[in-house]
């Protein structure tokens, strides 16, 4: 999840840059068409989570070493 | 300290140490009471000190009631290390010492400020060391307001100026989280809310749940330990976003952890983001102060902490078309360039271009070799010029060139001559055109003016010349009558002329002897003849 969390901020982050600065008029045209593809290949990854993604649920204990580690899964959901 | 119950006062006393008054009428014949009956007596017995304050302590347990509550102020408040609180509760007429055990002051959650004016709940009893009556004070609250929040109020204020609160510290909450922590029970229904919201809005999170009590003793601490605990595993969490810390709504009592230190001070060190979701809407904790975001109820923090996935997508959505819109832009512009690149001169007419330059480049060419030629020339004409110095140091060179020399200066001369014409003649135009600027009406009229004047001097000066020469005349007149031949003729001369060519005879020498000759005097002619031509020789 760590990995995939990373990847969708930083993936919208990385499109919004591609966009301006293409934008901007910042790159030459063969590299804006190069990010273009890169920008449009994100923006379908970021879709592609949000399609596929489901809520996780996990519950939390405190460890002894005054952290907190994931215990299984909670439904709370089914409870109510 | 011993305690009784009000509802059984007078049940179990220890007759042997207590003997009130009012044991007086239930027998007099128990030894215990005979030192009271002796009291009573003019020769009552000697008791001890000690005795005497049991006896007063006997009474005082006996006659006051368990449970009094004593209004007052606040006043010499000390807190020794041990957690035992001790001070003076008084009014304007008189004061009491009063002990608060630790047990007690812990569930204290006001500051005992002196002054403050507080309804004490407990009993009297006497501390035998130093035979002093106290109030043993089980319950302290606030007069007027609710100590609860009075202790919400002072905290608030303490922590504000400490700068919990200050909103230049509030931070953003990330705007697509995907790890969610929340801290909350696990059995309300805050946390199915949460739960049910974000899985409406954005099924994308992981969410983890820190279950913790929300109310009770204890509660405070196990939240503030939830948030130190999230925060420290963060990063083996991978990375939590954002954190939820909240309860449903309920009474001030059962949010009050939520309004305790040590949760303020937890959330306050958080590094993640916090939202606060305590209660319903009207409620506000410290919680929701120091948090980030507060959030009135634990489904307005889900709403606030999650996007609504459809919003997202059409952020990407929009990104896209961004993208798009871009990269045709900037290939439109591109070839729009190249269009103009081709309409160039270069693309047009290569050949035309180059030989242009060709041109350019003959010309630089035939520039060089000019500047060259004139080098060569001038180095020439300085070796020349030494030359001539050398040779001319002969007298037919020197005199060519003295000649020479005259006629430079004499085309000087002609020359300077002609610059000063023309110069002359530029200044002739240059006045011409300023006279022509000049209103010409003026000086037209000057001009006639002038003329005028002139004329009249003219008509005088001609007028006195015409006159001058009338007389001249007349006297030249007078002389030419003077010197002419018929005057003379009157005087007696004649004027004698040859006949034959009309010639006035000057001399004898011009008539011979029968010569022809005509005389004319004053008033007629007459011819004769030469008779003798050498008369005149005679004379001689």
């Amino acid at each position: 999840m760590s990995k995939q969390k990373f990847e969708f901020e930083s993936a919208m982050t990385r499109a919004e840059e591609i966009a301006g600065a293409i934008e901007q008029g910042k790159i030459g045209l063969e590299d804006s068409i190069r990010q273009f593809e890169e920008g449009m290949e994100l923006i379908r990854q970021c879709r592609k989570v949000l399609n596929d993604a489901e809520l996780k649920i996990q519950k939390l204990e405190a460890d002894s070493e005054g952290g907190a580690v994931a215990a299984g899964t909670l439904a709370p959901l089914d409870e109510a | 300290m011993k305690r009784r119950s009000s509802k059984t006062p007078r049940l179990p006393f220890d007759p042997l140490r207590v003997r009130g008054e009012d044991e007086n009428p239930s027998g007099g014949g128990e030894s215990a009471a005979a030192p009271v009956a002796k009291g009573s007596k003019s020769d009552a017995a000697t008791i001890s000190v000690s005795e005497l304050t049991r006896l007063i302590k006997g009474a005082i347990l006996q006659v006051l009631p368990s449970d009094i509550r004593v209004i007052g102020e606040l006043s010499n408040v000390a807190r020794p290390s041990g957690g035992h609180v001790y001070f003076t509760l008084k009014d304007a007429g008189s004061e009491v010492r009063c002990v608060m055990w630790r047990s007690a002051a812990q569930t204290l959650r006001f500051d005992m400020q002196e002054g403050m004016e507080v309804i004490a709940t407990g009993s009297v009893d006497v501390y035998e060391p130093r035979g002093q009556y106290q109030l043993y004070v089980r319950r302290l609250t606030p007069c007027g307001v609710g100590a609860l929040e009075l202790a919400f109020q002072q905290l608030k204020e303490r922590l504000a100026k400490e700068g919990l609160f200050d909103p230049a510290r509030k931070r953003p909450l990330p705007p697509h989280p995907s790890t969610i922590a929340v801290v909350t029970s696990l059995t309300g229904a805050a946390i199915r809310d949460m739960l049910q919201t974000l899985e409406r809005r954005y099924p994308k999170v992981q969410i983890y749940v820190f279950g913790v009590r929300v109310q009770g003793d204890g509660a405070a601490n196990e939240i503030a330990d939830a948030i130190r605990r999230i925060n420290k595993s963060s990063a083996a969490l991978g990375g939590v976003d954002v954190m939820i810390v909240g309860r449903g709504g309920g009474s001030l009592e059962d949010l009050w952890a939520f309004n305790e230190e040590p949760v303020a001070r937890a959330i306050y060190e958080s590094k993640i983001p916090i939202v606060s979701a305590v209660g319903h809407e009207v409620d506000f904790t410290i919680a929701d102060f120091v948090a980030d975001v507060r959030a009135a109820t634990p489904t307005a923090a889900a709403e606030l902490v999650a996007p609504k996935l459809s919003d997202v997508m059409a952020e990407l959505d929009d990104l896209r078309h961004r993208l798009s819109q871009a990269v045709r832009r900037r290939i439109e512009s591109r070839a729009l360039r190249l269009a103009a690149l081709e309409q160039s001169p270069w693309f047009r007419d290569p050949i035309g271009q180059i030989r242009r330059i060709h041109q350019k480049v003959d010309e630089m060419i035939s520039r060089l070799r000019l500047s060259v030629a004139r080098r060569i020339h001038r180095a020439k004409s300085r070796v020349h010029g030494l030359e001539l110095r050398f040779v001319g140091a002969r007298p037919t060179v020197q005199l060519a060139r003295r000649r020479e020399r005259a006629t430079r200066v004499e085309r000087r001369l002609e020359r300077a001559i002609e610059a000063t014409l023309h110069k002359w003649e530029r200044r002739v135009r240059g006045i011409e055109l300023r006279l022509a600027s000049v209103t010409p009406r003026r000086r037209l009229e000057a001009d006639a003016d002038r003329l005028k004047g002139i004329t009249r001097d003219l008509r005088r000066t001609m007028s006195r010349y015409l006159a001058q020469r009338g007389k001249d005349l007349s006297v030249l007149e007078a002389r030419l009558a003077a010197a002419s031949p018929e005057n003379v003729l009157n005087r007696g001369y004649s004027i004698t002329r040859r006949h034959r060519d009309d010639a006035v005879v000057r001399s004898d020498a011009e008539v011979r002897e029968g010569d022809k000759i005509t005389t004319q005097t004053a008033d007629g002619t007459f011819t004769s003849r030469v008779i003798d031509d050498k008369q005149g020789e005679l004379f001689d």
